[in-house]
């Protein structure tokens, strides 16, 4: 009788844990799902690549060569399904603009007032990780595509 | 006379209706079986059932879910201001955009010969951007350039004034800009240039 009446008890106990357990797994799996979301947040890192690589230019001279570590853009890219490499970086030499593309649907751009072309711009993967090379030249008025 | 009629009425109204829940809630069914007549009574159920969760101590069963469920409410908006606090803010380069500028500008007076008594001011603008590797279409629209020797403005392009890298304490949608001056002579001549550059631009979401 006496363990009858136990197991009646402990049957109470586990259902109420069992309800603060659920709903502690529910709230921490979707806080875990909503920083994943932001922390691999492609806008911010379109902005700082944007950037970033409009600085490189801005201080580049004509003929400088210029490779830069771009690891993370490319995960970024790989996770958000992008498709082509090739369209994550893409220059403009008539408007002087640097778009950096890691989300399907849209990109961000940035100007670089230095007065030059990009030129033989070229993603290398596993190089050993992923660079971006470019060429810097004389303005050429615009003629040149990369 | 007849206003006392009324209240009379509704009060026999009101009696009878109370008088009714009272006796539905006193109310006692009997259930026949083959084996006994059970008769329940509604009022003595509900008195029974609260006895008997009173003993087990059941009355306050799950009521701290609702702390929990709070807490839980607590922590979720902490995470979420957090990282809009972290993410939300723009990544701002208008300070390094504007002391790039100005480091070219300086490298360019240095090693550069601009002919900075030319009162043509067009020609000057012309001779000192494209000496400068500065594209024009560029520092018209997002940038500000202003030399000056001395108290005298030589050259002044883009867009926006000294007054808005004044203001920026007031609102930070203005250029933010930075100064430096540099002392140079060309020949006889002495130039003690006041280097003032201020950036505007923000990134260009485009849809494609």
């Amino acid at each position: 009788m006496e363990v009858i009446r136990m197991d009646k008890k402990g049957t109470n106990i586990i259902w109420d844990n069992a309800v603060y357990l659920i709903l502690a797994i529910l709230f921490f799996s979707m806080a875990l799902y909503f920083l994943r979301n932001h922390l691999f947040q492609a806008s911010f890192y379109e902005n700082y690549y944007s950037k970033e690589i409009s600085k490189v230019v801005d201080l580049a001279k004509p003929g400088d060569e210029i490779i830069l570590d771009v690891q993370k853009a490319t995960e970024i890219a790989q996770k958000q399904d992008l498709g082509s490499y090739s369209e994550i970086f893409q220059f403009d030499n008539i408007n002087n603009e640097i778009c950096v593309k890691l989300s399907t649907g849209r990109k961000k751009c940035y100007v670089y007032f230095n007065d030059v072309d990009v030129m033989n711009v070229e993603l290398k993967l596993a190089d050993p990780i992923n660079v971006l090379y470019f060429n810097v030249i004389e303005n050429s008025g615009g003629d040149i595509t990369n | 006379m007849k206003l006392s009629i009324l209240k009379e009425k509704i009060w026999m109204m009101f009696k009878m209706d109370v008088e009714k829940i009272i006796e539905n809630f006193d109310d006692c069914v009997t259930k026949k079986s083959k084996f006994s007549n059970r008769t329940i009574c509604k009022k003595r159920n509900i008195i029974k059932q609260i006895v008997h969760y009173g003993r087990k101590g059941q009355i306050g069963n799950m009521t701290m879910i609702i702390v929990f469920v709070f807490l839980l409410g607590v922590i979720g908006t902490g995470i979420y201001f957090g990282t809009w606090m972290f993410f939300s803010s723009d990544y701002d380069f208008r300070e390094i955009d504007a002391k790039i500028l100005n480091k070219n500008i300086r490298l360019c007076i240095k090693n550069q010969e601009i002919n900075w008594s030319n009162s043509d001011k067009e020609a000057l603008s012309s001779e000192f951007l494209k000496k400068c590797r500065i594209n024009s279409n560029v520092t018209d629209n997002l940038f500000f350039i202003q030399i000056k020797n001395g108290d005298v403005e030589i050259l002044n392009l883009g867009r926006g004034d000294g007054v808005q890298c004044g203001l920026l304490e007031k609102n930070t949608k203005y250029m933010r800009c930075f100064n430096s001056t540099i002392h140079e002579s060309y020949g006889n001549e002495e130039f003690l240039f006041f280097i003032q550059t201020g950036s505007n631009q923000n990134y260009r979401e485009k849809i494609t």
